[in-house]
């Protein structure tokens, strides 16, 4: 579903790589797609590489909303997803 | 809300694969969008689903319009065509030039991406996408199919055809089972493979077994028939529609480098009753779908062979989350 979260740059590391938080667990992705990257700084990550570099307020927005929609999808339909009644076109 | 993964259980004699699994831990984050109102779907949608967000939004845009009895104007329409087009052009570049090599003992060509990834981002209009899209095709009638895999495989599901919104809607409900999509009561593949099975290059290789080779032909099949779009849009105008459905619904078909992605929505006013995503990954990744078709019967020597061996396969069908690969040795192997 091509879902992806902003995660933060904990530390720069040698030859274009750097350590991001995911959940408490540090992962090592490529930075060699963005540039002008800080630590503190958020990217979407995809597939071990930075793939958008988003300004903090950004982060802190898809954020919010994930954490929102993962509230909603737990008190929707019980079976996990919708029904279609489709179709009647 | 996490973005969830695929984990790939191999069941391994030390000789060949002779099972495999599929979980997906994927949410099913469409149900999310219930009770939201239309304008804030809108805005939802690309933030959330940002890997493949032109795709994504463009779909969103067009099953909302389609369920207002409306249809974007012309040029709303090119343009959401041409940024779908690019984000699929990078999508499958990404896979030739960085993941690709990497399972193919290859050097990874990552300055060469880097390269087109500029030029995509300076797309902003019909005449920058026409150039972009020259000088892309140029590049591809250089390029060599490089060898992914001659081994053959005789276990295939059959290909999903290429259809419009209008043609989906017959087919919505059994496709809308979540995670377990399937068309005309089978399983079935979607990606470049389905779109180009009748281009003479991927033909051959398809009717030779080589179907991790053809898929990889018809990526560039796909690219090719991109490129020509970004200098003719009016033919991207095939790669996106919409169709109404009944009482306030609406349906949208975008192709995307992975496949076929649908969205449906039905609304209740101005808000959303019900939001259905089938994506690309859902239909590759079933529990009996093309992977584990695919990878039962290839001959695996050690564990980590069977563990490339299941990379190669998920690779070529492009999942949209990461891969989880376990291997379990049978014990009376």
């Amino acid at each position: 579903m091509c879902l992806a979260l902003p995660c933060r740059i904990v530390e720069l590391l040698p030859a274009e790589q750097a350590r991001i938080d995911v959940a408490g667990v540090g992962k090592e992705i490529s930075l060699a797609l963005v540039e002008d990257v800080a630590v503190g700084d958020y990217v979407i990550v995809h597939v071990g590489y930075a793939l958008t570099r988003l300004d903090p307020e950004e982060a802190e927005k898809t954020l919010a909303l994930f954490a929102e929609l993962g509230q909603a999808a737990l008190e929707t339909s019980p079976n996990g997803h919708d029904m279609l009644r489709y179709p009647r076109s | 809300m996490e973005q969830g993964v695929l984990q790939l259980t191999l069941s391994w004699d030390r000789r060949q694969i002779v099972a495999a699994g599929v979980v997906s831990t994927r949410p099913a984050a469409a149900r999310a969008l219930r009770g939201l109102p239309v304008a804030r779907v809108l805005e939802v949608v690309p933030r959330v689903f940002s890997i493949c967000r032109c795709a994504q939004e463009a779909a969103a845009r067009l099953a909302c319009y389609a369920a207002r009895g409306q249809r974007p104007a012309p040029a709303l329409s090119a343009v959401l065509a041409r940024a779908v087009a690019c984000e699929a052009i990078g999508e499958h570049l990404w896979r030739l030039l960085l993941d690709c090599p990497q399972l193919c003992a290859q050097p990874v060509r990552q300055s060469e991406f880097l390269s087109w990834r500029k030029g995509l981002l300076a797309v902003v209009d019909e005449a920058t996408a026409a150039a972009f899209g020259a000088r892309l095709a140029a590049w591809l009638d250089d390029e060599k199919l490089p060898l992914a895999d001659a081994r053959t495989t005789h276990a295939a599901v059959p290909l999903l055809p290429c259809l419009t919104a209008a043609e989906w809607r017959a087919h919505l409900v059994a496709a809308a089972v979540v995670g377990l999509p399937t068309f005309a009561g089978q399983v079935a593949e979607t990606g470049a493979l389905a779109r180009h099975a009748e281009d003479r290059a991927v033909a051959a290789l398809l009717n030779g077994g080589q179907r991790l080779q053809a898929r990889l032909a018809a990526r560039y099949a796909d690219l090719r028939w991109l490129a020509q779009g970004l200098v003719e849009p009016a033919r991207l105008a095939t790669w996106l529609d919409a169709a109404e459905l009944a009482e306030g619904g609406g349906l949208a078909r975008v192709e995307t480098a992975r496949g076929t992605l649908l969205h449906a929505i039905e609304l209740a006013g101005e808000r959303v009753a019900r939001y259905v995503i089938v994506a690309p990954t859902e239909w590759n990744f079933h529990p009996q779908g093309a992977f584990v078709h695919e990878i039962r019967g290839r001959a695996a020597r050690t564990r980590a062979e069977a563990e490339q061996a299941a990379r190669r396969v998920a690779l070529s069908l492009d999942p949209c989350v990461p891969c989880e690969v376990l291997v379990k040795e049978l014990e009376d192997a």
